[in-house]
């Protein structure tokens, strides 16, 4: 189980595979180890309460501040929120025609339509305590359909992806973390890439990237879809830096992640585009059917 | 003597809620590296207890009272193994680890049950904070090995941060005798 539990990659990482030595090999350890994977999954329901009790203070002082805010600043807010729907309103107009267009056009080529996968809004109700662990604890489980693998996403950008489960809670590893790895391309030029965690919040790196590689400072870093886990176009973050060495034939770029992984509010869990999801747009035309 | 049973309860499960607590965004990282071990205090000072506290659990996992001190030492040992594994998955840690720390910790209480019982305050002091330092170099191991992080001063924070809250358990530990003696 521990090490089972443990290899969250996304996508083919180095990472990952420096993990598969402690995949336990033989029949008789799989089935311990799922059964130990049973146990921890009802133990994580029991602990849902003790994370709840974590966070009273904070639910406290937030509906206080709710019963306290005055009159002026709701109406401010509300013009503020109103202002800002205007503004998402209209981009969604332009994105609803992108979007018919980009179908269309894939229609012609003959390729695949990727339907997004079904979103669920939770909330982040804890924080492991460890500061070298990057993970965050959320309010929905199997119950509201969220299962291990999901992606989670806030406001800005990829935040991480669910790695524990329990009926009404969940863990999420946060991009951030040493063990997670993220298959991205640049934004610009479409050049696919791994973005793993150092376990710097504010730092993410750029794996094996030949130097030759068109990568520059300020460029977006969005997730590729590769590895069929993280949905494709969601940013991952901005460049921040671009280094080549004579030594190494790697380039040694970071990467400032988009998502605020310090922040405690409302996240997104997106589930993967299955299998079903990806049906063909046309059915290909046998050019030679007639000649036969 | 139930009274006393019920706040080590009370005491256990505050302490685990305050394991998990996490400080809001604007205080400073290095703050979380100086939190006590809240958890593995409840349970010092519980294992030191032990004979006069049963607590809830206990009562439920072993109905008849334990005549000899061989069979409590298992009872303790088993106990604080199980609630080991529930601190793993509260903790998110690799399943285990607490396990091993508090039934270790657990022997060597008992084990020196009778010497430890003479100790004042600080040199209890002196005892938590090399539990927690050895306890707390046993854990960041298996981070180092299988979660693959880097070893810090973390050890070191963590047993002078639990060594300086410990006169709290203490005191709590005085009152909750002092109601056993009572009742």
């Amino acid at each position: 189980m521990i090490s089972l539990g443990l290899i969250w990659a996304g996508g083919g990482s180095e990472k990952a595979s420096q993990n598969s030595p402690l995949l336990l090999p033989t029949g008789t350890d799989r089935s311990v180890a799922s059964g130990l994977k049973g146990v921890r999954q009802s133990m994580l329901l029991l602990t849902g309460p003790v994370y709840f009790l974590a966070q009273t203070p904070y639910a406290l002082a937030s509906s206080v501040s709710d019963i306290t805010s005055d009159r002026q600043s709701l109406l401010q807010q509300r013009d503020q929120l109103n202002a800002q729907l205007l503004g998402m309103k209209e981009e969604l107009l332009r994105l609803r025609f992108l979007q018919a267009e980009n179908t269309r056009l894939r229609q012609l080529l003959g390729s695949k339509v990727q339907l997004p996968g079904q979103a669920t809004i939770a909330e982040i109700i804890g924080v492991p305590p460890d500061p070298q662990r990057a993970a965050v604890i959320l309010d929905k489980g199997t119950a509201d359909g969220i299962a291990v693998g999901y992606a989670v996403v806030d406001a800005s950008g990829l935040l991480g992806q669910i790695t524990d489960v329990s009926a009404n809670t969940s863990w999420a590893l946060l991009v951030s973390d040493r063990n997670h790895a993220t298959p991205a391309r640049i934004n610009r030029t479409g050049v696919r890439m791994i973005v793993g965690g150092i376990g710097s919040s504010d730092r993410l790196v750029v794996e094996d990237l030949p130097v030759s590689t068109d990568l520059r400072q300020g460029d977006l870093i969005e997730t590729s879809g590769l590895g069929g886990r993280f949905p494709v176009g969601y940013p991952v973050g901005l460049v921040s830096s671009v280094e080549s060495t004579e030594s190494s034939p790697y380039l040694q770029a970071s990467i400032a992640p988009s998502a605020a992984l310090l922040k405690v509010g409302h996240v997104l869990i997106i589930s993967p585009p299955s299998a079903d999801t990806l049906a063909p747009a046309v059915q290909s035309v046998d050019v030679n059917e007639g000649e036969s | 003597m139930r009274s006393g049973g019920q706040g080590m309860t009370v005491l256990i499960l505050l302490s685990m809620v305050f394991s998990v607590f996490h400080l809001p965004d604007s205080f400073a990282d290095w703050i979380s590296y100086w939190r006590p071990q809240w958890l593995l205090l409840a349970l010092v000072l519980w294992v030191q207890l032990v004979p006069h506290f049963r607590g809830a659990l206990f009562r439920n996992l072993f109905a008849k009272r334990a005549t000899d001190e061989g069979t409590t030492t298992r009872r303790v040992l088993f106990a604080v193994w199980l609630l080991g594994f529930y601190a793993d998955v509260l903790l998110g840690d690799p399943f285990g680890v607490n396990g091993a720390i508090f039934a270790v910790i657990a022997f060597y209480l008992l084990r020196f049950r009778d010497r430890l019982h003479l100790q004042t305050l600080s040199q209890q002091m002196i005892m938590v904070f090399m539990m927690v330092f050895v306890s707390e170099i046993f854990r960041s191991y298996v981070h180092n090995t299988v979660l693959h992080q880097e070893w810090d001063l973390q050890p070191l924070t963590l047993a002078v941060s639990s060594t300086l809250i410990w006169p709290l358990y203490h005191w709590i530990g005085q009152r909750f005798r002092g109601t056993a003696l009572r009742n």
